[in-house]
């Protein structure tokens, strides 16, 4: 009696985890594109791969043997989060800029660069009137991951003077 | 036997003087004037009737005028002559004028009785006259009155056809007044719809702003053009169906940009559409294009897929949408 009330109990708790690892897996793949990707100066052909999983968005990037990913979270603020490697963990970028004229999207400094016309469709689109007529946009983030500064424009030409000097 | 005489003289002379006196020749001869008078204005007035052949008026008017004033004035001045002719005419003829007046008795009479037969002659050539007169009066009458119909009829017929003319015409002309009425008032509805905004100051000078603003659009462009839309999956069939037959070329829209940039205009009025595009509110990346427009309740923001065709999403609604979709792509991508 006692040891089938100890399974009972083993048996619940199982399906309950399950159930909680199976709902953190959720993922909805809103569209992959074939383009080109650019890192430590070298361009490479690549396959981007865009899902929401959670209330994060994740941007999979995948070309030669690498997997580059990097997430992006809004609530309850405006968060970054890259990682090399399937296996690393996440850690927020330092800043990311998007470039209007070359159609791409860089992070840390254009450590890494993709050319994702959707993504920076969507940008334009989310922003209504206040993306209107740009050319660069970018976001530096704070240790925190929180935004620091905004820049537009010749501005953030100014900002990346800035963050050399 | 001498007295027998006198007596007899006295007789005869008292006899005379009550003829005389019974007989009352100034009375009848001033009768005799009066009807010479009255036969001669009873003449003059038929002559005068004949003249004129006129109708029933002037012919009762004849007949009754002759016949009474012949009647009255002689019954009337037979009368009063025979009342006071001592006191007026006779103490003249006592004496010597008794035969004169005899003689003049005689002769009134011959007069009056030549005077009868010459009215009843007259009157019976007036009647004969005036009845000549009336048939001619008649027959001249019918046809008068027979032309009169006709021409009546003819004046009825050819009003009859004037009124229907102008029945018809007034109809056009109504008909007309409110067609141009009616063509007043769409106009003046166009006129009233809301126009966009001209926010020419809220945009200041960018890409836009020139003369050669197709080739300063800082994003990759000029590749937007027919073959493009012609390929979108829906054009084919659903712009027939619209009634849209083409779309606007780049040459097109850069004309309107190029007239709005020289009058300080924010806008573009899309052809063939009802909406107005914010020229220098177009923003593009990819194949993506976002802009703002107007259609003529108010300012909304739309995102189109300019390879694809799509607008906030989809494929257009309708021919509006699907003018402001190219508008924009040309703005955007267009060379």
């Amino acid at each position: 009696m006692h040891s089938f009330f100890r399974c009972r109990v083993l048996t619940g708790l199982t399906v309950l985890l399950g159930s909680l690892s199976a709902s953190a897996a959720v993922a909805q793949e809103l569209y992959s594109l074939e383009t080109t990707c650019r890192s430590a100066g070298q361009t490479y052909s690549c396959k981007v791969v865009a899902s929401n999983v959670d209330d994060t968005t994740e941007y999979v990037h995948q070309f030669g043997s690498k997997t580059v990913s990097y997430r992006v979270i809004d609530d309850p603020y405006v968060r970054i989060e890259g990682r090399a490697s399937d296996t690393t963990p996440w850690s927020s970028v330092k800043n990311a800029t998007i470039d209007f004229r070359t159609e791409e999207l860089c992070f840390n400094n254009d450590a890494f660069c993709v050319k994702n016309p959707k993504y920076l469709a969507d940008v334009l689109v989310g922003s209504g009137d206040a993306m209107q007529g740009r050319t660069k946009v970018g976001m530096v983030f704070a240790a925190n991951g929180r935004v620091d500064v905004a820049c537009f424009d010749n501005g953030c030409d100014r900002l990346k003077e800035a963050i050399r000097q | 036997m001498t007295i027998n005489i006198r007596r007899s003289s006295r007789h005869r002379l008292a006899g005379l003087l009550g003829l005389v006196l019974a007989l009352q020749p100034a009375a009848g001869l001033a009768a005799i004037g009066t009807e010479s008078a009255a036969t001669t204005s009873t003449s003059e007035s038929i002559q005068l009737a004949q003249r004129r052949g006129g109708g029933g008026g002037s012919r009762g008017g004849s007949r009754g005028s002759s016949r009474s004033s012949s009647r009255s004035s002689s019954r009337s001045s037979s009368r009063s002559s025979s009342r006071s002719g001592a006191r007026t005419g006779f103490s003249n003829y006592s004496g010597s004028r008794s035969g004169s007046r005899s003689s003049s008795r005689q002769t009134t009479r011959s007069n009056r009785q030549g005077q009868a037969r010459s009215n009843s002659a007259s009157r019976q050539s007036n009647r004969q006259g005036t009845r000549s007169s009336r048939q001619g009066q008649a027959r001249t009458n019918s046809t008068n009155r027979q032309s009169n119909r006709q021409n009546t009829r003819s004046d009825r017929q050819s009003q009859v056809r004037n009124n229907s003319s102008n029945r018809q015409n007034n109809r056009n002309d109504r008909f007309d007044t409110r067609q141009n009425n009616r063509n007043d008032r769409f106009n003046t509805r166009s006129d009233n719809r809301r126009k966009a905004v001209n926010n020419w100051d809220r945009y200041g000078n960018g890409w836009y702003s020139g003369n050669n603003w197709y080739n300063n659009r800082p994003w990759n462009s000029g590749w937007y053009g027919g073959s493009y839309y012609n390929n979108w999956g829906w054009y084919p069939g659903r712009a027939a169906a619209w009634g849209v037959a083409s779309m606007a070329t780049f040459g097109v829209i850069n004309s309107l940009v190029n007239t709005a940039q020289s009058n300080e205009v924010s806008y573009i009025v899309v052809p063939d559409s009802e909406y107005s595009l914010y020229y220098p509110s177009v923003t593009a990346t990819g194949d993506t294009v976002t802009f703002e427009a107007d259609d003529g309740n108010s300012t909304a923001r739309f995102y189109a897929d300019c390879r694809q065709g799509t607008i906030n999403g989809g494929t257009p609604n309708n021919g509006n949408e699907a003018q402001l979709l190219n508008a924009a792509c040309q703005v955007a991508f267009g060379q």
